[in-house]
């Protein structure tokens, strides 16, 4: 079930255009790193465990979409294990599609408990985070 | 060799030394909890090192986030520590629903900082270390820790007692020198607070309670101490509502601008005959007790008094516990006094307070409001006796010690009240209310059945009247389309009225001969 807003979509379609703008990683796993960035900010406020309990959550979310989320796990640090591997043998605009739909699911969980506005408000004071252009 | 200042200089340094201010001004911060500033004789004295104490559900996390959104700005910025506990996330979720969560806020002005792995993984130190990290980075004017129950069980497993003592003390001493307004939120136990140094050395110590009675719930603050400022002793009752946690000062915070004026004035009832009987009327500022079974216009009496306040320009407010406000208006329309058009320019409220559950200060808090909002000068409860059911059991034995500090304050501001009470017609006795409550009163009418040739029939009498002497009369009355008359004649032939069944001491007046309604025995 995705509980993000089409808004959101789009908002995180734009982080990870950002993202890749920057070319400071590959471009199928922008979302990925966009994801890692968000660990240390979310992390602050709810624990690492707890950052960590919601990409896994995010991750089961987006399971029916994109099945070969199912290869990753989250590490201690809000890393992804596996994604080397993954990144090797797949198509990279598939990679990239299942990062925004993992994004995508990660933000809805945000907004289904504390709501758009305050997952908006967190986000943007993120320094290290910024939208790309709108389409 | 230095000159010596002459005397007169002398003596001006002198004086100026006088007029300096010879103590530190202590800044008191807001706490965003309504009546709590009061209750705190102004507020949080700034810098202190507070403890918010209490067991689950009593409302400590919402108090801190009230006292932390009232205060943080992106200048000074309030940093709030989660330890284990209640995820920062449901916290966000939960928090959010009230009206001083401010989103925007979150992130520079309020910021969260999750120190469960520092508690769960690493030592005191490391706790610490991560605490002064985060502040000297951002120069908070305000730092909660909750819950600190939490890393002081981590003392209490890891460490020995001196270490806790060396946590507390570094603390304490870090985030006063960093100009930090501090509140530890934790669920403790009274019984702990013997010999725990965190409590020896907060300087506030704010109590949150709860009391179960019967299906209801109380909640109560306590400040146990508070350093810097006096606060108002006892046990105050909170409530948590869509605002927040709320505070109802036990002396009620009641600070009317107005005082009861030297000269009092005789107000009027609105009913002629008993202004005479009164002795010209009310005397202004008077508490005046209306008493009397159902149904012997009471309440009647009590909307010609508001009337005959709002024809003379008074505001009022009527308090009822029983009919909806539109049962008023329309018996006063049934009357000929109009109340909608009062109700409509502002002078008139008819304050509806009728769920159970609420607490006597609450109730007392939502009058005095609306006597401040109208400027109010005439006041009606009708009736104490449904004011007291709408009360939560818990309350109920505060009940006359509630009413007595509302009384007191608003008559003590000049503002006549009529307080109505239902009491049973007894063919013995001849009460005034079940609640001993005429001592909170300057004045009592007593309102009764008599039964008087075969009829039902009411009298009423002024029973007291301490600004004054007053009519010993009892006297009939009607309600008629006018509401309540007094009826004449003003003597009567009758003894023993108080009773209910008065003997006739004067002549029986002719009486036509009436067939019996069942045929009688044939002897």
């Amino acid at each position: 079930m995705n509980r993000a807003t089409p808004k959101l979509r789009i908002y995180a379609e734009r982080l990870i255009a950002y993202e890749m703008s920057r070319n400071t990683s590959s471009n199928s796993t922008a979302a990925f790193v966009v994801i890692e960035k968000l660990s240390p900010h979310f992390g602050a406020l709810m624990g690492a465990a707890g950052f960590r309990a919601l990409i896994s959550r995010a991750l089961v979310l987006a399971y029916p979409e994109v099945a070969w989320l199912r290869d990753l796990r989250v590490r201690e640090d809000g890393t992804f294990e596996g994604l080397d591997e993954l990144e090797a043998q797949a198509n990279p605009e598939e990679i990239s599609n299942g990062g925004v739909v993992l994004l995508d699911r990660l933000l809805g969980l945000l907004v289904t408990f504390i709501g758009e506005d305050l997952t908006l408000q967190l986000l943007s004071n993120i320094n290290d985070l910024e939208l790309g252009p709108e389409d | 060799m230095a000159k010596k200042p002459s005397a007169s200089a002398s003596r001006k340094l002198t004086k100026s030394a006088a007029t300096q201010p010879a103590k530190v001004a202590i800044r008191k911060l807001p706490t965003g909890v309504r009546g709590l500033d009061e209750i705190l004789g102004g507020g949080i004295p700034e810098f202190s090192f507070n403890v918010i104490a209490g067991r689950p559900g009593c409302g400590k996390t919402t108090m801190a986030h009230q006292i932390v959104f009232a205060n943080a700005t992106e200048e000074k910025p309030a940093l709030f520590f989660t330890v284990l506990g209640e995820p920062a996330i449901k916290m966000l979720r939960y928090q959010q629903q009230f009206s001083f969560f401010d989103g925007s806020k979150l992130g520079k002005a309020v910021r969260f900082i999750n120190l469960s792995d520092q508690v769960l993984h690493q030592d005191l130190d490391a706790v610490l270390a991560e605490i002064i990290k985060q502040v000297t980075a951002t120069n908070p004017g305000i730092v909660v820790v909750d819950s600190f129950r939490t890393v002081m069980s981590k003392m209490n497993t890891a460490a020995g007692e001196m270490e806790m003592r060396s946590f507390i003390q570094q603390l304490t001493q870090f985030l006063t020198s960093w100009e930090a307004t501090t509140f530890l939120v934790g669920e403790f136990a009274e019984e702990e607070t013997r010999g725990n140094p965190l409590f020896t050395i907060a300087d506030g110590l704010f109590w949150l309670s709860q009391k179960v009675e019967r299906n209801s719930v109380v909640r109560k603050l306590q400040i146990l101490k508070v350093r810097g400022t006096g606060s108002v002793p006892g046990l105050h009752t909170v409530r948590i509502n869509d605002d927040g946690l709320q505070a109802f000062s036990r002396t009620l915070g009641f600070v009317l601008k107005h005082r009861k004026p030297a000269a009092r004035r005789r107000l009027s009832m609105g009913i002629p005959e008993l202004d005479k009987m009164m002795g010209g009327g009310v005397l202004e500022g008077d508490s005046l007790l209306i008493a009397g079974p159902s149904g012997t216009g009471k309440t009647a009496l009590a909307t010609q008094f508001i009337a005959a306040g709002l024809r003379n320009g008074e505001p009022a407010i009527m308090a009822i516990f029983e009919e909806r406000p539109k049962g008023y208006t329309d018996r006063a329309d049934s009357f000929g006094l109009n109340l909608k058009a009062p109700q409509e320019k502002g002078n008139l409220e008819i304050i509806y307070l009728r769920p159970l559950d609420l607490s006597v200060d609450e109730i007392m808090q939502e009058i005095l409001d609306a006597v401040e909002r109208v400027g109010a000068k005439r006041l009606v409860i009708d009736s104490l006796v449904s004011l007291e059911m709408a009360l939560a059991p818990g309350f109920r034995e505060d009940f006359r010690e509630s009413l007595y500090r509302l009384i007191v304050a608003l008559t003590g501001a000049g503002v006549t009240i009529l307080s109505t009470v239902e009491v049973e017609d007894s063919f013995t006795g001849f009460s005034f209310s079940h609640y001993t409550i005429s001592f909170l009163t300057d004045d009592i009418i007593r309102m009764r059945y008599v039964e008087i040739d075969g009829q039902l029939r009411k009298v009423m009498v002024v029973i007291k009247m301490r600004g004054g002497n007053h009519s010993k009369d009892i006297r009939e009355y009607v309600i008629t389309d006018k509401g309540v008359v007094v009826i004449q004649p003003r003597s009567t032939d009758y003894n023993g009225l108080t009773t209910g069944i008065p003997t006739r001491t004067g002549p029986s007046p002719p009486q036509k001969t009436e067939a019996s309604p069942e045929p009688k025995a044939k002897k």
